[in-house]
């Protein structure tokens, strides 16, 4: 006696809703012809299936027709309850949240540490790199625009593949100027020395030390305060530039304008003067208070996607 | 299993343009087989009178994603959505008494056919019909769907194909696995029923 497999089921029950193509269903008669197991097995298949359809109908307990207040959507005050309302009410409560953490959690680090964004954190590793570009000079006072000028008058003066690449517009002029203009830089603006003479090998490890460190570390690593973002004059032209000497700023120790400068006091005696460090910015104005303004609409926003939300649920009868 | 409704094509453009008394035609067309379908997949009246209220709003809402073919198939799919919405709320929850849980005796079942001669035999229908809702309960939801879907609204593989989103190989597997599940079922308790009801397995 055959064994009635899943795949029998499955065309016993297509047969009794007539689902099967003609070939299929003229194989399956010559089978019921010659397999009373088979036949069987369709006839309680059958009885099932009546007693299902024989079940009563059911009818609507009543009208489910729609009038203006059922498809208004419910709303909370001026809010509209929907679920698409409360899912961005949540999504900008926890973007919201997130940020006023960050913001605060950054306007309370220590003191020395940059505030975010602040256009001086993208500009530090330029500053390490300039004394590379004012190979010849003395130490300079470099504010983060100039610092780029630098590099760029190095580009003129040097062969050094890292400068080259940096393609000042207006600073090329000011490059001419040379050291005359980079001396006028701002006070307050941090100072790095510049000498040629100093060991070769010491400069290429620094530089690559400090491309990997945050750059508020970096900060510490000079002994310098981070300039104030107020003020600044450093465009997005010059930010854009200041990430390329970055980048290409590991030229071959060989070199003759490899980068000179140790910026570890240990290597370079003579650094401890030169740095002066800025008087201490003020964290920028009202960074905290942007923090807690945050924080607050983050928690309004949430507190409105829980109230559209049961608001929403208690509309259900 | 309904008739098909004649001009429904026109009445879905109308409602479409927000004429909300053309909608109610169509959800006086559908209203018992929604209300069906959410009663079988919940198992409860207020439940599935819920779900059939909220299936009805949401398809008119949602009127823009109807792309044509059958329109049954697609407010079914809107209806089975909503019970499993339904589901999903009662799960976090819990129902308070025994008493919400589907396929509980104290659920005021449906309403007995006017038709049924003798309070004896209203009797044993009703027992018979407990019985096989119980089965039809008991089933994994997809088999479920599968088996109300085609057995009780009447849909073709077709729109069940639609209504539940899977391929024809599927529905037909669902479907034969959820009749052989039900009749086993109806099997083991075949003795509580009257001899009439009982299926005929083991006659030789």
């Amino acid at each position: 006696m055959a064994r009635i497999t899943d795949q029998d089921l499955e065309l016993l029950s297509a047969y009794l809703d007539g689902e099967l193509t003609a070939a299929e269903r003229s194989a399956l008669d010559a089978r019921l012809q010659r397999e009373p197991e088979l036949r069987r097995e369709l006839d309680t298949l059958r009885a099932t299936v009546g007693l299902i359809r024989a079940l009563p109908p059911l009818k609507a307990p009543r009208d489910y027709t729609l009038d203006e207040r059922l498809i208004r959507p419910a709303r909370l005050w001026i809010f509209p309850a929907t679920a698409t309302f409360s899912a961005i009410s949540a999504a900008a409560a926890t973007l919201l949240l997130v940020l006023g953490v960050i913001t605060l959690l950054t306007a309370n680090a220590p003191k020395s540490a940059p505030s975010a964004g602040a256009p001086q954190v993208a500009a530090q590793p330029t500053q390490q790199i300039t004394p590379t570009a004012a190979a010849a000079s003395e130490m300079l006072a470099l504010s983060p625009a100039l610092t780029l000028e630098a590099a760029g008058a190095a580009a003129n003066d040097t062969t050094s593949k890292a400068s080259a690449t940096i393609t000042s517009t207006d600073e090329e002029e000011q490059a001419a100027g040379g050291a005359d203009t980079l001396r006028q830089a701002e006070p307050g603006a941090l100072m790095l020395p510049a000498s040629p003479q100093q060991p070769q090998e010491a400069a290429p490890s620094i530089m690559m030390e400090s491309a990997a460190l945050p750059t508020g570390t970096a900060e510490f690593f000079f002994g310098a305060e981070a300039p104030a973002p107020e003020g600044t004059t450093l465009s997005d032209a010059a930010l854009a530039q200041a990430a390329q000497p970055t980048l290409t700023a590991t030229p071959p120790p060989t070199d003759t304008a490899t980068p000179t400068l140790t910026l570890t006091p240990t290597t370079t005696p003579t650094l401890t003067p030169t740095v002066t460090p800025t008087p201490t910015p003020a964290v920028p104005a009202g960074t905290s208070t942007i923090g807690g303004l945050m924080l607050i609409g983050g928690l309004v926003l949430l507190g409105l996607a829980l109230a559209t939300t049961l608001a929403r649920g208690r509309r259900r009868p | 299993m309904v008739s098909r409704l004649e001009n429904e094509a026109a009445l879905i453009q109308a409602a479409r343009r927000g004429r909300l008394e053309a909608f109610n035609v169509l959800v006086r067309h559908y209203q018992d087989g929604v209300f069906a379908l959410a009663y079988r997949i919940l198992g409860d009246r207020a439940s599935a009178d819920d779900a059939a209220q909220e299936a009805f709003i949401t398809a008119y809402r949602s009127l823009g994603s109807y792309r044509g073919g059958s329109f049954r198939a697609w407010l079914f799919r809107i209806a089975t959505n909503a019970c499993y919405d339904e589901l999903r709320r009662r799960k976090r929850r819990p129902a308070s008494s025994f008493d919400d849980l589907p396929g509980a005796d104290s659920d005021d079942g449906p309403a007995l056919p006017a038709s049924s001669p003798t309070p004896e035999q209203a009797a044993q229908q009703s027992e018979l019909h407990r019985a096989i809702e119980q089965c039809v309960q008991a089933l994994q939801p997809d088999q479920r769907l599968a088996l109300i879907l085609s057995d009780i609204e009447g849909l073709s593989y077709q729109e069940i194909a639609d209504s539940a989103g899977v391929n024809l190989g599927t529905v037909k597997s669902r479907l034969s696995r959820a009749r052989a599940s039900v009749r086993a079922c109806l099997q083991a308790v075949q003795e509580l029923l009257p001899p009439v009801y009982r299926l005929n397995t083991n006659e030789d």
